[in-house]
């Protein structure tokens, strides 16, 4: 992407976004850029806003306060004589399909098998003809390496595969950005390793991604960066190297240390 | 045995009409039950308060009514407050009033077990609310509401009986008439009964075998 004219404003921009739920403030005036190809880790402890703010990020969880630019376009609102209005809903799930999400749950939809969890999204909101549908969601399944499990249901899979169908999912779509809430989380540890083999790949195809996570040996190897949230604060942005080996804020290193002395690492 | 068979042989076409005449009953109140049921699923999730104690109002106030006294209600004293209904329509207004709260019930608790992820993954995607619907929770809360939906179908098929009483002409008011005139009422009942129980109970297998179609995903293994 060097060279590239796009290459100069940031695919995503963050602009003090906030959430507040009952009254407290779950994301407090987060400001952050994403560049195109870059893999993001938000770290944190639970609780600290990070699954909120990437939801802010494709409106799922609209933010209260704060602007977002994906490529430089606002996201969710716009100027209507001056004054800023919410975008239309339409235009809103037209800005939020460029996004892509994984989620912790997986969500796969428990009566289509993993080919047509895959399609769904091809042919409801691409409005792609079945076959092409079929032949993009088989491509994709057989890239996450599940082309032999197609045609199976989500209760047919382990929670590992079902996590891969669910990046498929988000894949196939041709997201220009891909969002991952803890997307190991609720996986036994022994079926960790084959999401994260996936996500590593997609990582080496320069695929675009912010990833909420609490693995970090993944953060340390495959993260650009690292933004350390909590209590709804970005309180550090680092690269891993220098997140994990010397953290600037007393915060991130008591997050730090907890996390060693639970896992013995 | 002989006289029995002779007796339906000879009542054959009224027989055939009342039972005729019970299915459309059947069929077109269980239809109209099921919309009034949507209405009132769709108004009870309504943001807008008064009509969501209207409906509670109304739930509760059927709920604590035999069908019999609302029938009554309906056909002998609605018309003195200007209200006159055929007895097809007085019937058909009974099992709709009479069902819609309890599908209603059935439709919401099936809908409530959906989990929220599932409509989040839509919207993530970019689904609107229709599409949300279509695809994601109605396939899912049909096959969910199904037993319940079946269970209270066959409720509403056998309760068309009690419309005879009114003098809707269907099975159970053509066997009154036909043993009032043969003076067979074992025989005749029986023979009835059986047709009730033939009847239901296809109804009741052909909803078996679409509440398994319904819910193959669940029962797949590798």
């Amino acid at each position: 992407m060097i060279g590239d004219a796009g290459a100069a404003t940031p695919l995503i921009r963050a602009d003090a976004i906030s959430k507040m739920f009952a009254d407290r403030w779950v994301v407090d005036r987060v400001s952050f850029e994403v560049a195109r190809g870059e893999v993001v880790c938000v770290l944190g402890p639970s609780g600290s806003g990070k699954s909120t703010m990437l939801r802010c990020l494709n409106w799922l969880a609209p933010p209260t306060a704060g602007a977002i630019y994906l490529a430089g376009e606002r996201l969710g609102v716009h100027d209507v004589a001056g004054v800023e209005k919410p975008l239309p809903t339409r235009l809103v799930r037209a800005q939020r399909a460029r996004f892509g999400m994984v989620f912790q749950q997986f969500n796969l939809w428990p009566h289509r098998t993993a080919l047509q969890n895959v399609m769904e999204g091809l042919i409801i909101v691409r409005g792609l003809a079945r076959g092409e549908a079929e032949a993009r969601a088989e491509a994709v399944l057989s890239r996450v390496g599940l082309a032999a499990r197609q045609d199976a249901y989500p209760a047919q899979l382990s929670g590992g595969q079902q996590q891969r169908v669910a990046i498929a999912r988000a894949l196939a779509m041709e997201p220009e950005i891909l969002l991952f809430d803890e997307p190991t989380s609720a996986l036994d540890p022994e079926l960790v390793g084959e999401v994260l083999a996936v996500m590593r790949d997609l990582a080496a195809r320069d695929v675009t991604m912010i990833v909420v996570t609490h693995e970090m040996g993944f953060a340390r190897e495959v993260a650009d960066r690292v933004l350390f949230m909590d209590e709804g604060r970005l309180v550090e942005e680092a690269p891993p190297g220098q997140f994990f080996s010397a953290p600037s804020s007393a915060r991130a290193q008591r997050f730090l240390d907890r996390l060693l002395a639970q896992n013995g690492r | 045995m002989h006289d029995t068979l002779a007796v339906f042989i000879e009542y054959g076409p009224q027989f055939l009409d009342g039972l005729a005449e019970t299915i459309w009953l059947t069929l077109l109140g269980a239809l109209c039950a099921l919309a009034a049921a949507v209405v009132l699923q769709a108004a009870a999730a309504s943001p807008w308060r008064p009509l969501r104690a209207l409906v509670r109002l109304y739930t509760e106030l059927i709920l604590g009514l035999p069908i019999l006294v609302l029938l009554y209600g309906i056909y002998f004293v609605a018309p003195s407050f200007g209200l006159r209904l055929s007895a097809v329509a007085a019937g058909i207004l009974t099992l709709t009033l009479y069902y819609s709260p309890y599908m209603a019930e059935a439709i919401r608790a099936a809908i409530a077990a959906i989990p929220a992820g599932q409509v989040e993954a839509g919207n993530a995607i970019g689904f609107g609310w229709f599409a949300v619907a279509r695809r994601i929770v109605l396939p899912q809360a049909a096959a969910i509401a199904l037993p319940a939906l079946v269970g209270l179908l066959i409720g509403l098929a056998k309760d068309t009986a009690i419309l005879s009483i009114i003098s809707v002409k269907e099975l159970s008011y053509i066997t009154k008439q036909v043993v009032s005139r043969t003076f067979m009422p074992f025989e005749v009942w029986a023979g009835v009964a059986l047709i009730y129980w033939v009847c239901l109970t296809a109804l009741e297998v052909a909803m078996r075998r679409l509440e398994r179609h319904l819910t193959r995903h669940r029962r797949a293994v590798s």
